[in-house]
């Protein structure tokens, strides 16, 4: 990687710790300032929407000496990063004694496995799109698309699942309800279960992508119409160059940077949405996980969650930062 | 210096531009950018388009390469090369392969005319591998290598970034590829008005060195009108879209006939001695509504009622001179 | 040119303001409607009884007035008095949606007011004095912005007892200042330097002076922009919270009539008005700020307005 200089590198793994101590600091704080012990409180909660709590005492007892929620605030607040920084989130409330980490662990896959593809679907049929609708020859057919696809990018990506789901799995019966694979069946590398899971994953990742795809060609037909103006775009023509190779190699590869950028900033809302998509569909993923514990009042294993999402999240920022100078040369050459 | 005085008998004619006409289509009205000028390019000669900004000589190179933005338009006209090829009536798919092969461009602002995310060996890779099928590695390299040496670039910038470049170096990168195929014909934009005065004369020699080198024939638009005198076989005076006059460089600078030309050459600040400036505000009429006659007559100071109704044709008043003004024919009063 | 007399002239004013950039037809109708659903509040309880949007006010599951009972279903056929049918608590869908539709906006105009109130403040103050103040605030906002604000949201109000909508407007206004924060920003450390700006400074006016009087009208169009953009956001972050059950409970709002509505099964009993009617309401809202967004978008940058390809 002789392109990327120390510094920047640097630069970017501080970001990356920042944002997750800030993250991680934010959801520390905030319970703290509610009065009195939060355990008491979320076990009063829950027994008062009558939920059975058994070896509610011990439990108290447990979390007590776990998060020492004896010890000063300051201590708690080191134990609890060290905690954070060990992937050890304790004990989940509502599912004792199931850990936070493996109940996550165990969802992880299902919502890694929808949201990449729905994403990286998503960046690539709307970028596509959006170039197409910029370009002087496009057929009619296409340019009629922006309308629609301008209408769904207003539109929060659960509302679409909603609608998803009533026309298509209620009204038409096409598709299944719930869930990601048919009940009753074993997982498996075969055709059978892989078909099972496809179609159950269809329409939450359809949601998904018609919800983003929307937004990506706006940008991206914004990004060609400016490129279209440059002066390199004119010397490309002049220089007899066929379309296509204009298209690809002088526009989309110029235009597309600005979206990558992009990208990173809009992963923090898609982790969001994804949430409230996998909610609609009863999907088995982290986000289902997530509605299960509010429910519950099980709020470390709401913090757990929160704090992988924010993991996460930041994570894909730093390798998309770290991989954005391959593509624009000019990147690691500008000093700040 | 090589310099040939535009005799048209007996001469190649390269490049043949016969009434061309561009407009452009404004919310405001129709804009006449180019309003049918004529004039030719002889074999291996340098002609000079010299005018004010806004003059429409961009436009007209624009127009010649068929590659005027929209709102603009090409009217009408021709443009023959070579004596066979009318640029104006080919198809896509022909003009494609003419254009670089047969007539290039180099542009105004370099500088953002590179694609910022190619190297430059790629952008001059490029446009060979499209006219000319695909190359043997080696062979490529030597032949792009030759070409940077040609413009005077060290052989280190075959491997670099636009960015990473000079102006001035990003410019010569234009040249190189401009000549890469050899072509007929190459139009220069104001190939030196962004950069400072020494580098302005390192890529003006370069020009010129290799049309003589090459034996290729340019247009170059500028209006500078020292560089020109350096510079051009024949000089080319645009005034408002309309050509006024097209002689020899020396006859140009020494015994300019449009009143347009000469103030022009008296406005050329001379180091030996203070004159006023004679020439002083800009275009003085609508570009939507041309004046019918002479397009110069609210500024000519030798304006006759003639000039205001009939429009001076371009003529010939000796071989390799033309003027468009009705006072040529009888004596220019002093 | 043409005649000075007094009817030219209006004739010709009228002609200006009709071809004044701020005559852009998405700003106008976006803005429009959504002044419509604002003032829904006050004119809603005139033309249909708002009481109605209380539990139990209405006879339970019945569809709206043009569709056929279902027993199957389990819901009944409707009636003129519910012409939106009811849902299962007794609500008639009609007041409800009159009733929660301008406090869901509202929420997105408090939190983006909020968000954008703050964003001024430390952009500018980013933009001007540099620095390390610049750079704080600049790794600051950044980092907030990659935060999954919708996560984040979820830890704090699950501890939250019950909301009102101006504590969660509030809440939501913590994730939204980092976007204006950074637009403004840009365009004030772009604006310094021009040309404008420098004479300003050279014949000796003070700095708030040029703030606001030099930069200030410049940056109105991106600074609308930007406003309907986080009023989106937050609305978007608003219902995402209520559909949780993380919202206000006692009083009726979009979000948490879908959250129930879902919660109660509404689509497997084929109760599409209960979902339907507010997510219509959600998506012409979102419409609306979408299309007042891109107008201010094309009064800010005239190269987007004609660039029909």
């Amino acid at each position: 990687m002789k392109n990327l200089s120390a510094s920047y590198v640097l630069k970017r793994l501080g970001m990356f710790f920042l944002t997750v101590w800030l993250g991680a600091t934010i959801i520390f704080i905030v319970p703290r300032l509610a009065p009195g012990d939060p355990v008491q409180a979320m076990v009063g909660r829950m027994l008062a929407e009558g939920t059975n709590v058994e070896n509610a005492q011990e439990m108290v007892d447990v979390y007590r000496e776990r998060f020492g929620l004896n010890d000063s605030l300051p201590v708690q607040y080191v134990k609890y990063l060290y905690n954070m920084a060990t992937f050890d989130s304790g004990y989940s409330l509502a599912f004792f004694p199931a850990k936070v980490d493996d109940l996550i662990r165990r969802r992880l896959p299902w919502t890694l496995g929808l949201l990449s593809i729905a994403l990286i679907l998503s960046f690539i049929i709307g970028n596509t799109v959006g170039a197409l609708l910029a370009w002087r020859r496009t057929p009619r057919w296409l340019n009629a698309l922006l309308p629609f696809t301008l209408t769904f990018t207003s539109i929060p990506a659960y509302m679409v699942g909603i609608l998803l789901l009533f026309f298509f799995a209620f009204s038409l019966d096409w598709f299944p309800f719930a869930g990601n694979y048919d009940k009753g069946m074993t997982p498996g590398w075969n055709l059978e279960f892989i078909w099972s899971v496809i179609r159950h994953g269809f329409l939450p990742a359809l949601a998904i992508i018609m919800v983003s795809m929307g937004r990506w060609a706006l940008g991206m037909r914004g990004m060609m119409i400016t490129t279209d103006g440059e002066d390199y775009m004119i010397l490309a023509d002049a220089k007899g160059l066929r379309s296509g190779r204009i298209f690809w190699r002088y526009g989309i590869r110029n235009a597309i940077l600005p979206q990558v950028t992009a990208f990173a900033v809009a992963l923090g809302a898609l982790a969001g949405g994804s949430v409230l998509v996998e909610i609609i569909f009863t999907y088995p993923g982290v986000g289902q996980l997530l509605y299960q514990a509010i429910l519950n009042s099980d709020f470390t294993l709401i913090q757990g969650i929160v704090f992988y999402v924010i993991v996460g999240v930041s994570l894909a920022v730093l390798i998309l930062d770290l991989t954005y100078p391959l593509i624009d040369p000019r990147i690691t050459y500008h000093r700040n | 210096m090589n310099r040939n005085d535009g005799n048209d008998a007996g001469r190649q004619i390269a490049l043949d531009v016969r009434d061309l006409r561009v407009h452009y289509h404004t919310p405001e009205g129709e804009v006449i950018a180019v309003n049918g000028i004529s004039f030719q390019v002889m074999r291996g000669e340098l002609l000079g388009l010299v005018g004010e900004s806004g003059c429409g000589k961009t436009t007209a190179a624009m127009g010649i390469l068929r590659l005027v933005q929209p709102p603009g338009r090409i009217m009408g006209g021709q443009v023959i090369l070579k004596d066979k090829i009318d640029i104006l009536a080919l198809d896509k798919e022909e003009l494609r392969r003419i254009r670089w092969t047969e007539i290039s461009l180099i542009p105004q602002g370099a500088m953002n005319s590179l694609n910022p995310t190619m190297k430059v060996k790629d952008q001059i890779k490029d446009v060979i591998e499209t006219h000319e099928g695909r190359q043997p590695k080696q062979a490529l390299k030597e032949r792009i290598l030759d070409l940077l040496a040609m413009v005077g670039l060290p052989s280190r910038t075959y491997d670099m970034y636009p960015h990473e470049l000079s102006g001035g170096m990003k410019q010569r990168v234009c040249i190189a590829m401009g000549i890469a195929l050899d072509p007929t014909l190459v139009i220069a934009d104001e190939p030196t008005s962004a950069l400072d005065v020494i580098v302005q004369r390192v890529v003006a020699q370069t020009l010129l060195d290799i049309k003589n080198r090459m034996g290729v024939s340019m247009i170059m638009i500028g209006h500078d009108m020292g560089l020109m005198a350096q510079m051009a076989d024949r000089i080319a005076v645009m005034y408002a879209g309309n050509l006024v006059e097209v002689a020899s460089t020396r006859t140009v600078l020494k015994n300019p006939q449009h009143p347009y030309t000469q103030l022009l050459i008296e406005s050329i600040p001379s180091i030996k001695e203070r004159k006023p400036l004679k020439l002083t505000e800009g275009l003085t009429h609508d570009l939507r509504n041309p004046p019918p006659g002479c397009i110069f007559q609210f500024r000519c100071p030798w304006v006759q009622d003639i000039c205001r109704v009939q429009k001076p044709p371009l003529k010939a008043i000796s071989p390799g001179n033309h003027v468009a003004c009705h006072l040529v024919e009888k004596e220019m009063p002093a | 040119m043409t005649a000075t007399t007094a009817p030219a002239s209006l004739a010709a004013r009228m002609t200006r303001l009709r071809r004044s950039p701020w005559m852009n037809w998405k700003l106008l109708l976006g803005g429009g409607i959504l002044l419509l659903m604002l003032l829904m509040e006050f004119y809603g309880p005139l033309i249909w009884d708002t009481e109605m949007a209380k539990v139990g006010s209405a006879p339970t599951n019945m569809a709206p007035v043009w569709v056929e009972a279902d027993k199957k279903l389990g819901f009944k056929e409707g009636s003129p008095e519910h012409p939106l049918g009811t849902e299962s608590n007794g609500r008639d869908m009609l007041a409800l949606v009159l009733v929660a539709t301008p406090r869901s906006l509202k929420v997105g105009l408090i939190a983006a007011t909020v968000g954008i109130v703050v964003g001024i403040i430390l952009g500018f103050a980013s933009g001007f004095l540099g620095g390390w103040v610049d750079t704080i605030i600049r790794i600051l906002s950044d980092s907030w912005m990659t935060i999954p604000g919708l996560a984040v949201l979820i830890v704090i109000a699950s501890y939250v007892e019950e909301f009102n909508i101006n504590s969660m407007a509030l809440l939501i206004a913590i994730f939204s200042w980092p976007g204006p924060t950074r637009v403004i920003r840009s365009q004030v450390l772009s604006m310094r330097e021009r040309g404008y700006v420098q004479m300003a400074q050279l014949s000796g006016a003070s700095t708030p002076k040029i703030m606001f009087q030099e930069m200030m009208p410049n940056l109105l169009p991106y600074l609308a922009a930007t406003f309907t953009a986080t009023v989106s956001g937050a609305i978007l972050a608003a219902t995402g919270l209520e559909l949780l059950g993380l919202g206000p409970t006692r009083i009726p709002t979009l979000g948490m009539t879908i959250s129930n509505a879902l919660r109660s099964s509404a689509i497997l009993r084929g109760m599409w008005w209960w979902w339907g009617f507010p997510i219509i309401m959600l998506v012409v809202i979102f419409i609306s700020l979408f299309l007042v967004t891109i107008g201010l978008d094309e009064i800010a940058n005239p190269r987007l307005r004609g660039a029909q390809r």
